[in-house]
């Protein structure tokens, strides 16, 4: 639904040239899983994989059968509610657009991967969980800073925020407490967003003084030292807390156009931005090198790695084992801004391009990701690949080029 | 024709009618192109698939089968007395990253659990009413092997992690209550599994790897005696558990159909002895062959033989063997059929200070090895100090301490030394043999060969394709002596241990007088060490014996000074995964001793 409120007659603002305000609301299904996937299937077969034989018959493989899921009859369909307000504005003779989106929808029923006791003999299941919401906005401002004959600059900004929570989960309230109960295992917690790293709180690096906490957790020097939050001596379990989100906090797009005569330049730069523990990821391998173990240099940078000279409390000894202590995440900020594209191009407008009857002539240079500024130690944060996970960066392009219609 | 239509009409929307009213089976999904556990079950062969995936399974669990991730090691040897990794802080030589949130712990975990569930699903679907057996016997041995199977997983979820949620049918939606029983009740459990079905089993199989009877008498020897030491140690009398553990183990050993190979058997049986050929740089070309030496081969060398593992082919040790084939690894049928021993216990000779003097990744070093699982010094050398030549388990051709040098330009080249001495004499310090010597070591049979199969097909030396023990008889003659020594029959378990050693042509022996001084049972263990290196389960072993032993011994045996420095904590169960303790939410585990606070 939407009404042009600048065509009524009683509505009479000299700088604003144009606005419309828009409003919706939309309601849609979705089945979220495969055909037959709520079945307990099986796998069986040369197809499934699960050969063996017997030695009294030679050259025979006998084939297995295996159950692959827990069924669940009790899946339904996704169901999205959705409202969405917003406006559409163009001020001053069409040097400023200003457009608005808000917009709040609940997801019912959301199909999620659901962490279950291993003792069913499965270790997840799919599963609909009560009901997520997501609010946001999204907002761009346009801008004509300048526009002379032959010079004009414009800009544009846009703002994105979204905030995901979720509302309900099964309405389990297992150790009845009277409060429904947070999915620990599957790491989904009421009130908090969908993607939440739960874990143990990181404060430094075990110092060689450190003799308590040392004796306490087995634990040599150099090692990550977390908070300890239960109150009871020693990391356990109960020290676990929510630790962030992997979602961004809000991202900012700001593009400009240049043009002057036959030039013309246009620059994006594109900011996706953590604070708050938003848009956390775990990248272990920038906190320290392998040393111990079978791969001393694959780290992708030298790191000043704590040594009992060097006492850091941001990198942890090389000695710390390969497969971790499955509580050391080494989480950062993906949050960068990059120069996304830069173009420069120039038309040929001079009468020779008439007279070999080209209609359009234009070369141009562009380049693609020019720099990043971040603090994310692993590739491009965009995609958030930790370092050693063998990923290739993404590629800066330059090209040059050239446009000819006739 | 227009009535015929009317009809027809009136006919169809009857039949509208009928079908709407019959909502239920409407709605129930009967897929035609993918099968559920609902609709599979069709004929008696599909009963035995479910126990085909078992008998996979516990391949996987038994012989570390490489294409599932690295678990399997830790469960049965990393981090004891016995195993050590080469490098110093990483797996299990590390104590301080050990928790409740250590993978390996819920992989194990997880694994036994699907065992269980599989072995459900084939007891209860041996008895759909569809199924159409060709014999009451054919139907008893399947649902005996799923009870057997059963059991197996739960005597390990009793002995590794004590405490485990008791479920004897298939679970078709989650639940997140799983009450715990206690570890005695979990072996209880497997007890009378095992006991329903002991008579349904046959004495011999005739599909060579199939359960057969001993196996579950042994397995009932193993549980009893652990009921009892769990028993004993909750402050009750183990006595008649041990009794039973006893009675057990005699109808294996005395039942006629096991006895220790005392005399040479099977494939190889002629070869008075075998030789190696030495390449230069262990270069495989004609032109590199540059010398060999010869090794006498005996009884005991026969048992890790190919084509002798099976109790068909000769071999009255074995009660119960993983069935791995060459053929069906070549036709790709199964993908998992071949031991990766050669390289988790394999000599590691690339890239480090020993390649001055020997290299390669021929049957000279014992073939392509990574070296997860190197032996520490305890099952390496202590355990036959004063006694090297007196013991067929420690003979050159079983376990094999002296390489040949195979670097032109070395004091050591074409001689015939030993790995120890080669650490001794590049090592400038005490420190530096320390950081070598676990990079390589004895090369035994039982992970090793002279011939490898597939070399001219491509194999590289990284693989054997072995049929392997899960159990022999020599395992079960150290059970029912264990027993013995804890019912206080010191002269039996003196007997029964003797004749392993008598087997091994020892002259050294075991008196009673020496297992009444022996209270933490190391004359059982170090005679494990020996005689089961490289093929019993040791965590199983040590956590089953109770108290401090297990944290005792890691510490006294481990190989590297972390172990000490890290393992400041005692236990005597693996923690139960947090993972398993988060999900179960509606029933609060209570986890194991030692690991509360971790």
């Amino acid at each position: 639904m939407a009404w042009n409120i600048t065509n009524e007659d009683f509505f009479d603002v000299s700088a604003l040239d144009n606005l419309k305000l828009k409003a919706a609301w939309g309601q849609n299904g979705n089945q979220g899983v495969g055909p037959y996937s709520t079945l307990a299937r099986v796998n069986n077969g040369i197809a499934a994989k699960i050969g063996y034989e017997f030695a009294s018959d030679p050259g025979v493989v006998y084939y297995g059968l295996k159950q692959t899921n827990l069924a669940n009859s009790e899946l339904g369909w996704e169901q999205t509610d959705s409202w969405n307000f917003g406006f559409e504005s163009e001020w001053f003779n069409s040097r400023l657009f200003v457009d608005l989106d808000v917009y709040a929808s609940k997801t019912s029923d959301q199909i999620f991967q659901r962490v279950i006791p291993s003792m069913t003999g499965f270790t997840s299941m799919i599963t609909s969980l009560g009901r997520v919401d997501n609010n946001g906005l999204e907002l761009t401002v346009r801008t004509v800073n300048i526009q002379k004959n032959d010079f004009t600059w414009s800009s544009a900004l846009t703002f994105w925020k979204n905030w995901n929570k979720i509302a309900e989960l099964y309405g389990e309230d297992l150790n009845g407490d009277g409060v429904e109960d947070d999915d620990i295992a599957s790491g989904y917690f009421i009130g908090h967003p969908v993607r939440t790293i739960y874990g143990y709180e990181r404060i430094g690096t075990v110092q060689e003084e450190d003799t308590e906490y040392m004796e306490l957790n087995g634990v040599p020097a150099g090692y990550p030292k977390y908070k300890d939050l239960d109150g009871e001596p020693g990391i356990s379990a109960n020290d676990r807390k929510i630790l962030g989100y992997r979602d961004p906090n809000f991202s900012l797009n700001l593009s400009n156009t240049i043009a002057y005569k036959d030039f013309e330049l246009y620059f994006m730069l594109q900011g996706i931005f953590g604070g708050n523990d938003y848009f956390l990821n775990s990248n272990p391998w920038d906190y320290r090198n392998a040393g111990n173990g079978s791969r001393k240099n694959s780290t992708m940078y030298a790191i000043p790695y704590w040594t009992p000279e060097n006492r850091s409390n941001t990198y942890i000894t090389p000695a710390f084992p390969e497969q971790g202590d499955g509580r050391f995440l080494g989480l950062q900020s993906r949050g960068f801004v990059r120069l996304q594209d830069l173009s420069l191009s120039y038309r040929f407008n001079q009468p020779w391009v008439k007279d070999i009857n080209i209609s359009n002539l234009k070369v141009f240079f562009a380049a693609k990701n020019l720099f990043t500024i971040t603090n994310w130690g692993g590739d491009d944060p965009e995609i958030g690949s930790p370092q050693r996970s063998g990923t290739y960066p993404s590629p800066t392009t330059f090209s040059l080029g050239l446009n000819l219609s006739f | 024709m227009k009535k015929i239509t009317n009809i027809l009409l009136v006919a169809l929307f009857i039949n509208l009618c009928s079908v709407s009213c019959n909502e239920d089976e409407l709605l129930t999904e009967n897929p035609k192109y993918s099968y559920t556990v609902d609709n599979i079950f069709t004929t008696s062969s599909q009963i035995d698939q479910v126990l085909i995936s078992i008998y996979r399974d516990i391949r996987i669990m038994e012989t570390c089968t490489s294409g599932s991730g690295g678990w399997m090691i830790y469960l049965k040897y990393s981090g004891t007395d016995m195993y050590t990794h080469r490098f110093e802080s990483e797996y299990f030589n590390e104590w301080s990253n050990k928790n409740s949130l250590f993978s390996n712990f819920s992989s194990a975990w997880e694994h036994l659990f699907r065992i269980i569930s599989q072995a459900n699903l084939a007891i209860a679907a041996a008895d759909y009413p569809q199924i159409e057996w060709g014999s009451e016997q054919e139907k008893t041995y399947a649902i005996a092997q799923a009870k057997f199977f059963r059991a197996y997983a739960y005597r390990n979820l009793g002995e590794v992690f004590g405490q485990a949620p008791i479920i004897n049918d298939p679970i078709s939606s989650p639940k997140y209550d799983f009450e715990f029983a206690d570890r005695k009740t979990v072996y209880q459990f497997a007890i009378d599994d095992l006991e329903t079905i002991e008579n349904d089993l046959p004495v011999t199989a005739s599909q060579e790897g199939r359960i057969v009877r001993g196996a579950a008498q042994h397995e009932l020897s193993e549980l009893y005696l652990a009921l009892g030491i769990q028993q004993e140690e909750e402050g009750t009398d183990g006595t008649a558990s041990y009794n039973k553990s006893i009675e057990y183990a005699n109808k294996v050993i005395d039942g006629g159909t096991y006895a220790l190979i005392n005399s040479r058997f099977g494939a190889r049986a002629a070869e008075d002895s075998i030789t190696y050929d030495v390449y230069n740089y262990g270069n495989f070309i004609p032109k590199a062959l540059v010398g060999s030496f010869k090794l006498k081969t005996n009884y005991y060398w026969d048992l890790f033989q190919e084509g002798n593992v099976n109790y068909q082919n000769g071999n009255t040790e074995c009660i119960w063997a993983a069935q791995t084939n060459y053929d069906a690894y070549k036709s790709g049928g199964d993908d998992n059929a071949y031991l990766i021993y050669p390289r988790i216990f394999g000599n590691v000779l690339r890239g480090n200070i020993q390649g001055a003097h020997i290299q390669g990744a021929l049957e000279n070093v014992g073939g392509r090895g990574v070296g997860y699982n190197s032996l520490s010094d305890y099952p390496r050398n202590l355990v036959y100090e004063g006694k090297w030549n007196d013991d067929m388990r420690n003979s050159e051709v079983v376990f094999r301490r002296h390489i040949m040098g195979n670097v032109p330009d070395s004091p050591f080249y074409l001689k015939y030394f030993t790995i120890d001495s080669l650490h001794r004499a590049i090592s400038t310090t005490e420190e530096e043999y320390k950081m070598i010597h676990p990079w390589a070591g004895p090369i035994s049979c039982k992970f090793s060969s002279d011939k490898f199969t597939g070399v001219s097909e491509g194999q590289n030396r990284s693989n054997l394709f072995r049929n392997d023990y899960i159990i022999r008889l020599s395992e079960t003659i150290l059970l029912r002596a264990e027993a013995k020594q804890r019912n206080g029959d010191n002269a039996g378990a003196a007997a029964d241990i003797n004749m392993l050693r008598e087997r091994a042509q020892c002259t050294y022996l075991v008196t009673a007088g020496d297992i009444a001084a022996d209270a933490n049972f190391d004359i059982i263990l170090d005679e494990r060490a020996r005689e089961l290196v490289y093929e019993e389960n040791r965590w199983n072993t040590l956590l089953r014996m109770g108290g401090t032993i297990a944290v005792d011994r890691i510490r006294k045996y481990q190989y590297w000074p972390i172990t000490k420095t890290t393992l400041t904590y005692d236990f005597n169960l693996w923690p139960i995964p947090q993972n398993v303790i988060d999900s179960n939410s509606g029933w609060p585990v209570k986890q194991n001793p030692g690991w509360e606070n971790r």
